[in-house]
Parts: C-alpha cells; structure tokens; sequence
C-alpha cells in the first residue's frame, strides 16, 4: 500500500491505515526536524506532534501529489515554530547561544528544504570508511551515548582529544556523503 | 583567525560545551562570514544525520531496513492509539512513549540462551544460600547467649560489668555477621531481579518465587538486625561506666577515632568500606570511613578533637577521611563549611575534589562540589586563607572575602565577593551611563545596559525603557539574601519589569505611572554563589499606540538603585 492508497484508506474510516503512513515517512519527517530544532534532544517529541498535525489535516492532501513532500512542509513549519518557542525560553545569561542560532537561521531554513533524508542510507556506511580511531570515537559518542569525557576516560586520552577526533570524523563524513551524492553545498570549512 | 581555533569553537556547539563567550564568538564570526555559516550548517547537519542513524541500532542493516521498509512500529501505534483517543473511538491500552531500542531487542534475542542457563544456575545458587542456616556467633563462653533463629530474644539482665562487657562483644559480633548476611542477601536479590527481567517466560515463573523467597529472607534478616541492634544498645547501656576495664575490643576503636558526627538531619549515612549505615549522632568516624547526606533536607555535622568542625549541606559525600600528615577529606559531591581550627603548620587539613584539591592552615571556609567538571569546586573562604589547586597543577591563594572556582574551562583566580554583613547599594544609574561591557575585578563582574529586542534600539541610557534590560553577573555568599529595587515612572502610563536571578523569573513589578513617588520592592531569594541578575523592561505593558520613549539621557523611566543584604528586617530609606 502506498502512502496515497493509505490517505484514501484513513479517509473511509480505516485508522490502523495511518499506520502504513506513519512507518513510511518517521524517517524523513525525523530528518527535517533534526536539521531545524536546536537541540538534538527536542526530535523524538516533535515527531510524534507531526503526524497529529498531518491527520488533522489531512482531508487537504490531494492525493496524487507528494505525499512526502507535504509531511516534511507540515515537519518543517512545526520545526520552526519549536525553534523561535526554544529561543523566547532562553534566558538572559543564554543570549549568544540564541544569537548564534539566529546567525545561522536561513542557512539552516536552506538546508532543512533539500532532499537530504536518504543520506541515512550512506551515514553507516561512511562510518564504516573512517580510519579505526575516529570510527570507534564517533560510535561511542553517537551510538553509546557516551560523554566526551567518558570516552577521553576509556581511551586514555584528553576530552579536547575527543573533541578534534568528532569535528574530524564529521568533516571526513560530510566528505564521503558529498561524493555519493547524498549532501549538498560548499565543502565545509 | 586561527583556523585550528574555528576547529574548536564549531566542534564544541556541535557537543554543546561551549562557555556564553564563545557562543557570542561564534555567533559574530558565523555573522561576518557566510562561508562558515555554510561550515557550521554542515557540521550540524552531519551531526544530526549521524544521531538520527545511531538511534534505531546498532546494526547499520537496520537502518537500511528502517528506510526501506518503515520501521517504527512502536511509534506508529502509538500515534495510531492518539489518533483514535481524540477521534472517539475505541482505547486500548496506551503503550509508554519510550521508543524500545533495538539494539535492547537484538541483544534479548541473542543472549536468551545465556539468560535461561545463567537463571537456571542462578536459581539454584540462590536456594543453596538461602536455605543455609546463619552461621554462630563467635561465642567462647556463654552457652545462654546463643539467639541462633530467635529474633526476639532479648539480652538478659547483666549483672556485673565482665557479664554485660561480654554480652556486649557477643552482641556487635552478632550484629556484624547478620549485616555481613543481609548485604550478601541484598547482592543475591539484585541479582534475582536482574535474572527476573532477562530470563525466558517458562523460567519467570520459577525466578518470581526465588526473587520472593529472596526478598522474605532479605526482611526477616532485616528484622534480625533490628533486633540484634536493639540488643546490643541495651547491652551498650547496661555497661556500667565507672567500672569497665578496657577490653580488647573497645582499645582500637578508642585509639583510632577521628571524629564524630555530632548533628544528624534527614537521611545520613556512615561510609564504611564494607557499604553504608545509617548515622546517628555520636557516631565515631574512623580512619577511612565517610559520611553523606541523602535528599533536599539532610545534613550532618563532623567534629574533630581539635574542634575543627565540617558542616555538610543537603546531597553531600565526604569520603576518606584520613589523618595523614593533616587531616585529608575527600568531598566528591555537596556543599561543605568547614571551620577548621589552627593546624600545625606543616601538616595542613586538604580537601579532595575531584576538580582539585585546597589546603588549609586554619580559616573557615565553604567548598560547593559540583561532579560536573565544567561547573566544578567553588571555594569560599570567609575568614583566613587557603589555596585552592585544580587538576592542571596551578594554584591560587585565596583570602577572607574572596571565592575561586576550579573547574574545566575556567581560569583559576581568587576574586572578592559579597558576604553580606553590610547592605550593599548599586547604583545603576553610573552603570548605565554608557553601554557595553563594565568589567570590574570586585564582587560585580559586570552590570550594564543592552536593548532586549529591535524595538528602542537601546537609546535609553541608564534606565528601563521599554525593550531593554540591565543585567550583570555577582558574587555572592552562599545562602538567603534580599534584593531591594527602587524604581519610578514619573511621565508615561504603567511600566511593567521583571526581575530574574540566573535566568529564574523572581518577581514582576508595575509602576504607578505619571508620578514622581520612588517605590522599594524587595525580592528574597537564595544565593549559590555566582548569581546573574537581570532586570528587564517587558514590551507588555507598553500602551498602544504610545510611542516608545526615546529621551537619550533616560532620566523617566527608570529604577535607579539596588540594595543587597542578607539581613531579614533591613528596610531602606523611603527617600
């Protein structure tokens, strides 16, 4: 069942086709608020909050359009409004966190509109192409969870070690995702 | 600008460590140059793709699977159950909204065999334990004290000071061993309920009742431990003082005191190397040993022979205490006041962070502990002088008034801060004068003016037209203080400011509008050190349609004048 069978289906009453939607478009929908929000953390909340909003208004989807396409609009406008909600909570003693925020604002709006979802495809991949170090920093980090400190701890190393071997890995990946076509733009600095 | 120093600034907004002033470095450099911007923006996106891509598994094969075939199945119900709820249909019952990770799942379907054979061992372990009787006191002589399996059993009347040393030697042995039996049943119980959780349906069954048969044994010998104490405190008492020759027994603990806890409030512990029991006051700490302080309203106090007195605060851990040339404490988390007596001059009392350590002549002094690296060891010293080294080795000596911090990121110096035995005015209005920064070397680091918004553009100088804010960073004691402001709006209507502490909305405030009367407010609130303090304008309050006020000298809108004190009852002049 594709994702405007399920629309025509959800719309004659049967709900658990909603379902079908939901576990086609988590990933895409997670990719675009993860490039807006912030803060990595607000993501799995507002994931949820997207597909709410879809289903109310869903009766304006015309099927035969992008299904895709207008998920991630509804992802991105709500994206948005967390991001200027996160920036009026800040407080006075945050005020160049959001100022910085605020500078890099329309280049981020830019990036979030690109089709970059399917890079995910490529992410473990370009993992797997990273020289041993950097990949076993950046799957701790990433996959574990772990603190800079704690990884500094277990590999005897200095936390501002941990530091440059992440911004490294993560030049070195945007790299690898350039060349499978998966990102878009300048090279990183 | 040092490419290597871009590094760092974009590598840590990328783990969220970067201090307020980096951030604005940031900031300034991403305005300035669109190339970075685009070098931020990817950073942050390979950042998040990568953090997206870690969190359905570890396997890189579920991720391709997830975006092939629409993983998610936990969340797809869970909206799907929403959607029903608000649709008026049918509820089932809600799963949580935790996403089960499937690393969890892999990891459950790989390891089912290891579980079922370790639970299976385990549970055969545990019956062996628990049905073993508990072993017999280390008694020589009296066969009538034997309370083997007799819970209630009380120690009976003793009659001469030999008897009732006897009982009592009998009773801490009995004690020891049931505390040695209870901590091995609690090991086993943690291990049951691990085994519990992991083992296969047909062997939870079998795992319930051993972790039930475990937790009965774990309160009987809980009960018996209660009893034994009980026994042994009426055999403490039943000591006759004047008569008792010195035992064995008593000669070592008496020799290696170090201190006593002479205050218990809430929730306290004696840290010994064998786990923690709870404290009560009298307690003699030896050699080693520790003591915490558990939730919001605990507190204990330690005293040494010489008088040296260590005040712990709510959520505090002092461990280690040693007498090693000087007295040596180890603080790992909390708040500690210490009032240390004159130590010989070279053996000084150190305390141990983990963010570095301070060494100590005689003075009293607080330590605040935070675990956290970046936050780190904050030292107060009220009387005397201490010096305060941090894990790279530099020190700082640091004299009545003045506090330092050790931690990551910070630099280590002795700065003076407010102690509040005198009210402290701060005039604004010489803060105000110009904007920007006022860096000062006293207790306020800075206090000065900045437009909140675009609205005024900041062209009131010195006083709160609307859309702008004074803020400025103190050093205060730790502990309750009293903000006093003093305001007035002699021209426009009613102004509304908020006043707010580290962020923390204190209190709103609305002028009369159109007089010339100065108001006092005063704000209580509660000080950990470094205080942000910010009064600011709201736009809320501006009447529509009135313009925004513009005079350049701000003279109308304005407060003029803040007071700290700690003093309760203190009230300014209403001049």
């Amino acid at each position: 069942m594709d994702s405007d069978e399920a629309v025509l289906e959800v719309r004659r009453g049967n709900l658990d086709a909603y379902g079908v939607i939901v576990a086609q478009c988590e990933v895409k929908v997670r990719v675009v608020l993860a490039m807006i929000v912030p803060e990595a953390r607000m993501v799995d909340d507002l994931v949820q909050e997207v597909f709410l909003r879809a289903y109310r208004l869903l009766a304006g989807y015309q099927p035969g359009s992008d299904f895709a396409a207008w998920i991630k609009e509804i992802a991105r406008g709500i994206g948005l409004n967390e991001r200027r909600a996160w920036v009026r909570h800040q407080t006075a003693a945050r005020k160049h966190r959001v100022r910085f925020e605020g500078a890099i604002e329309q280049t981020l709006d830019a990036a979030s509109r690109r089709n970059e979802s399917e890079a995910l495809l490529s992410v473990v991949d370009c993992v797997d192409q990273l020289a041993d170090t950097a990949r076993e920093v950046v799957r701790r980090h990433y996959w574990q969870g772990m603190t800079a400190q704690a990884i500094g701890a277990g590999m005897s190393r200095t936390v501002e070690w941990v530091w440059v071997v992440l911004h490294r890995a993560r030049l070195s990946l945007a790299r690898c995702l350039e060349s499978k076509g998966m990102l878009h733009g300048s090279q990183p600095h | 600008m040092d490419p290597s120093r871009i590094d760092f600034l974009i590598s840590g907004c990328m783990s969220e460590t970067l201090s307020e002033e980096e951030w604005a470095e940031l900031a300034a450099l991403a305005q300035a140059s669109p190339e970075l911007q685009e070098a931020l923006v990817r950073c942050r996106v390979v950042d998040r793709l990568v953090r997206e891509a870690a969190k359905p598994a570890v396997d890189p094969a579920q991720v391709l699977r997830m975006i092939g075939s629409g993983g998610g199945e936990d969340l797809k119900h869970r909206i799907v159950e929403k959607i029903r709820e608000e649709s008026g249909g049918t509820t089932r019952p809600r799963t949580g909204f935790r996403r089960p990770t499937r690393r969890y799942l892999a990891a459950r379907r790989i390891h089912t065999l290891w579980f079922a054979i370790a639970a299976a061992g385990l549970l055969f372990g545990i019956i062996l334990v628990v049905s073993r009787p508990p072993s017999s006191p280390a008694s020589s002589g009296s066969k009538s004290r034997g309370s083997e399996g007799q819970e209630s059993k009380r120690t009976p009347p003793v009659e001469d000071s030999a008897s009732a040393a006897a009982a009592r030697a009998r009773a801490e042995q009995e004690r020891k061993d049931a505390e040695s039996r209870l901590q091995a049943l609690r090991e086993e119980e943690a291990r049951a309920e691990q085994a519990r959780r992991e083992a296969r349906d047909e062997l939870r069954n079998k795992a319930d009742e051993a972790f039930l048969e475990i937790a009965r044994k774990r309160k009987e010998q809980e009960e018996r431990l209660k009893t034994l104490r009980d026994a042994e405190e009426e055999a403490k008492r039943a000591l006759p003082k004047t008569t008792t020759p010195p035992t064995p027994l008593d000669k070592p603990e008496t020799l290696a005191a170090l201190a006593k806890v002479e205050r218990v409030a809430g929730e306290v512990y004696v840290l010994t190397a064998s786990g923690r029991v709870a404290a009560k006051e009298g307690d003699v700490l030896l050699p080693g040993q520790g003591v915490e302080t558990v939730g919001p309203t605990s507190g204990a106090t330690v005293v040494y022979p010489d008088k040296t007195r260590l005040e712990l605060g709510a959520g505090t851990e002092v461990r280690e205490l040693k007498e090693e040339r000087g007295k040596r404490v180890t603080a790992t988390k909390g708040k500690v006041r210490a009032v240390v007596s004159r130590q010989p001059k070279d053996q000084p009392m150190v305390f141990a962070t983990p963010n570095g350590e301070a060494t100590v002549l005689g003075t009293t002094l607080r330590l605040g502990i935070d675990p956290d690296p970046q936050k780190g060891t904050r030292l107060e010293v009220e009387e005397g002088k201490v010096r305060l080294k941090n894990l790279a080795g530099r020190f700082a000596d640091v004299t009545s008034g003045h506090i330092a911090v050790a931690a990551v990121g910070i630099e280590l110096q002795a700065r003076p801060f407010l102690d509040g035995t005198r009210p402290t005015a701060i005039e604004l209005e010489s803060f105000g004068t110009g904007r920007g920064v006022k860096p000062s070397d006293g207790p306020v680091k800075r206090l000065y003016l900045e437009p909140l918004g675009e609205a005024s553009g900041g062209r009131c100088v010195g006083a709160p037209c609307v859309g702008t804010e004074i803020s400025g960073e103190l050093q205060l004691a730790s502990g309750a203080w009293y903000l006093w402001v003093r305001f007035r709006d002699d021209t426009q209507a009613q102004l509304t400011f908020e006043v707010r502490l580290n962020g923390l909305l204190l209190d709103t405030v609305t002028t009369d509008g159109k007089s010339e009367r100065w108001h006092w407010k005063r704000f209580p609130f509660e000080s950990e050190g470094q205080t942000w303090l910010a009064l600011r304008s709201t736009y809320e309050a501006q009447p529509a349609g009135r313009p925004l006020p513009t005079n350049p000298y701000g003279v109308i809108n304005r407060w003029d004048l803040l007071i700290l004190t700690r003093d309760a009852v203190y009230t300014p002049e209403r001049k």
